[in-house]
């Protein structure tokens, strides 16, 4: 197996502020290869939109730097590369897809030309309107003929987000960083929107990397799950394995936050409080001041990696016993 | 008894398209003719997509909005259209756009104590609004912050906070969750769940998300396309639905653990200037006939309680029996 389609190796960054640098990724580890599809969970605040964009670093370099370890992308040290570079990855390598599609669109062009633009810079031979509409109908959009020449305030939001997913996918790229695609959209468009993607990942072949605050929504996307808090990935592994048998405090607060049907039980499992804010990063487990399961050595060091079951662990050294009751 | 609220046959009409001199070419149906009444301390929620008139219909219950046609009654009183309706209080979607940035929290949650003319002096003001504060979640600290030193989650509290303050019967709370983390969310929905229990609060909560609101109503009311389309205890509606709507609507709740089945249902609803004939959701619907396709199916109760508006739905109802 040769080296990954992206990784981030030990990966800290750092964003430019009032006050100087501040640290708010701390040492990130994650893999994805090709036609893997990886989801990364967090409460706001947690840095997975940060990791999302640096996957092609969409950060500017005067207010973001990348103090220790790297992202490569296809090979390609995202931080050390220069714009050229990047432009040849961002679209055809890895194409992004945002929380508000209304605000990823260009308001003013039409949504054909929008997806023959995504072609001409990426795919010039298939630069053509009828394989532009071709698109749209690959994403569901119907009527495509109609539609294409529209502008996107004509559309529904559903319909938004299906066209920036028909420009991020015209490219054919290898991955698609799809950052809160469906929190915007009604539940049966999310369903809709879910398949869409599980579907384009099935025929193209692609990798995702999926970002969400939701666990519920990663079943059935994503083939392994990290969980993300206050800038460290605080537990990683098989989907299935994470939601029916959650190591880590925090992701075991953040599936029974998720209402379910039927649910007998009166108060679903809220966590108080929020992420502390970068900067304002509590000594030890960073957790620990929410973490119901606190013990008093919880405050004092760093907890190391405890990789308790086979791909599965979390950064909680009492991960095991705690599940295990 | 006598309801609450009583809503007798709302209807809705917005004009659109309009020509070169502004009269409208089109007129929207955003509610059409619908009928609704929530008890003293009974939670109701509405269940819809976007577009489905759910919204308005709250506006029109909370008096933002005079209907076309219909009676909104409070109490036994006429309050069509009259908005400052005592013991009613609304609670917005969009956080930041529902409380003036310019505004301490204090004098926020204050406002409706002064707005009704109420001498209190300051000291007993800000007591109180620490007490309400406390209720929600919140500590004293935040009574002289602006709203934008707070997350979204809080600052939805401090909106939960100043409708508190009014000393309400009933809440009407549109879409209050929905732009929130599920952590978030869950502490909002926790929140609401014990004023209700604590307070006896009656509420209208308006969610897209079935899973949110079989979580906090008695009684579940389904819209579509400014229609009712199913009514029921909350309990019935999500482990029977009688109409395919509904039935989609469940399938497309995300839960961990719990495969989606594949494409509950397909597309999106259409436009309601140019609603389809017969049942509006005839087009999407995996059962629909030519029945369907000509005749708008009559509202009816097929048992006692549970209300359906669909042609498909009785053969469903009668094979399970009673």
């Amino acid at each position: 197996m040769g080296a990954p389609l992206l990784s981030f190796e030990g990966f800290t960054l750092e964003l430019a502020t009032a006050s100087g640098w501040l640290r708010v990724l701390d040492g990130i580890d994650l893999r994805v290869g090709e036609g893997e599809s990886l989801a990364l969970v967090g409460e706001s605040g947690s840095g997975k939109t940060l990791c999302a964009q640096s996957v092609t670093r969409l950060l500017p370099l005067h207010h973001a730097r990348c103090t220790s370890g790297a992202v490569r992308l296809s090979g390609v040290d995202v931080f050390k590369a220069g714009e050229r570079d990047l432009r040849r990855l961002r679209g055809a390598v890895a194409g992004h897809v945002f929380q508000e599609p209304a605000a990823a669109l260009n308001p003013a062009m039409r949504i054909g030309d929008q997806v023959l633009e995504a072609l001409r810079l990426h795919r010039p031979s298939e630069a053509r309107h009828a394989e532009a509409v071709r698109w749209l109908a690959r994403v569901g959009i119907p009527a495509p003929e109609d539609r294409a020449r529209q502008f996107p305030h004509e559309l529904s939001g559903g319909l938004q987000q299906r066209a920036t997913l028909a420009i991020a996918l015209a490219p054919r790229p290898r991955l698609l960083v799809a950052d809160e695609p469906t929190t915007a959209l009604d539940v049966t468009v999310q369903a809709q929107v879910l398949e869409l993607l599980a579907q384009a990942r099935a025929e193209l072949g692609m990798a995702i990397l999926l970002v969400t605050h939701n666990l519920g929504v990663v079943e059935g996307i994503a083939d392994r799950v990290a969980v993300l808090y206050a800038g460290q990935v605080v537990e990683h592994g098989p989907t299935a394995d994470v939601l029916a048998r959650p190591l880590h405090p925090y992701t075991r607060a953040l599936v029974a936050s998720v209402p379910r049907l039927g649910q007998a039980t009166d108060r679903l499992g809220a966590l108080p409080g929020s992420v502390p804010a970068p900067g304002a990063w509590p000594t030890g487990c960073r957790f620990q001041p929410r973490c119901p399961q606190a013990r008093a050595s919880c405050g004092e060091a760093s907890p190391p990696w405890n990789a308790a079951r086979l791909a599965h662990g979390a950064r909680c050294p009492f991960a095991t016993e705690e599940a295990a009751t | 008894m006598k309801a609450l609220l009583a809503v007798e046959d709302v209807r809705m009409l917005y004009p659109a398209r309009p020509d070169a001199w502004g009269r409208p070419r089109a007129w929207l149906h955003a509610v059409d003719g619908v009928s609704l009444r929530v008890d003293a301390g009974e939670v109701v929620g509405l269940v819809g997509e976007s577009g489905c008139g759910k919204s308005t219909l709250g506006r029109i219950v909370a008096g933002l909005e005079k209907p076309t046609r219909g009676v909104v009654r409070w109490d036994g009183l006429d309050v069509t259209g009259r908005a400052g309706t005592p013991g009613l209080q609304m609670v917005f979607q969009d956080s930041s756009g529902a409380l003036d940035p310019r505004w301490t929290v204090a004098q926020i949650v204050a406002e409706p104590w002064l707005a009704r003319g109420r001498r209190m002096s300051r000291a007993e003001l800000r007591q109180e609004a620490a007490a309400l504060l406390a209720e929600v979640g919140l500590d004293e600290g935040a009574l002289d912050r602006f709203p934008h030193a707070f997350s979204g989650g809080q600052r939805q509290r401090i909106g939960i906070a100043r409708a508190l303050a009014a000393r309400p019967r009933m809440l009407v709370c549109d879409e209050v969750v929905s732009a929130l983390d599920v952590s978030v969310q869950a502490l909002v929905v926790n929140l609401l769940a014990r004023l209700r229990g604590e307070r006896g609060l009656a509420m209208v909560f308006i969610s897209h998300d079935l899973a949110v609101v079989e979580h906090l109503s008695q009684r579940i009311v389904v819209m579509y396309l400014g229609r009712l389309v199913e009514e029921g205890p909350s309990r019935d509606v999500c482990s029977r639905p009688l109409h395919p709507y509904t039935q989609a609507l469940l399938a497309a709740v995300p839960e961990p653990g719990r495969p989606r089945s594949r494409a509950p249902v397909q597309g999106e609803a259409p436009s309601p200037l140019a609603p389809p004939t017969g049942c509006p959701f005839h087009p999407r619907c995996p059962l629909a006939s030519a029945r369907c396709r000509a005749e708008m199916p009559a509202w009816r109760e097929s048992s006692p309680g549970r209300w359906v508006a669909c042609h498909e739905a009785a053969a469903d109802v009668s094979q399970r029996g009673p």
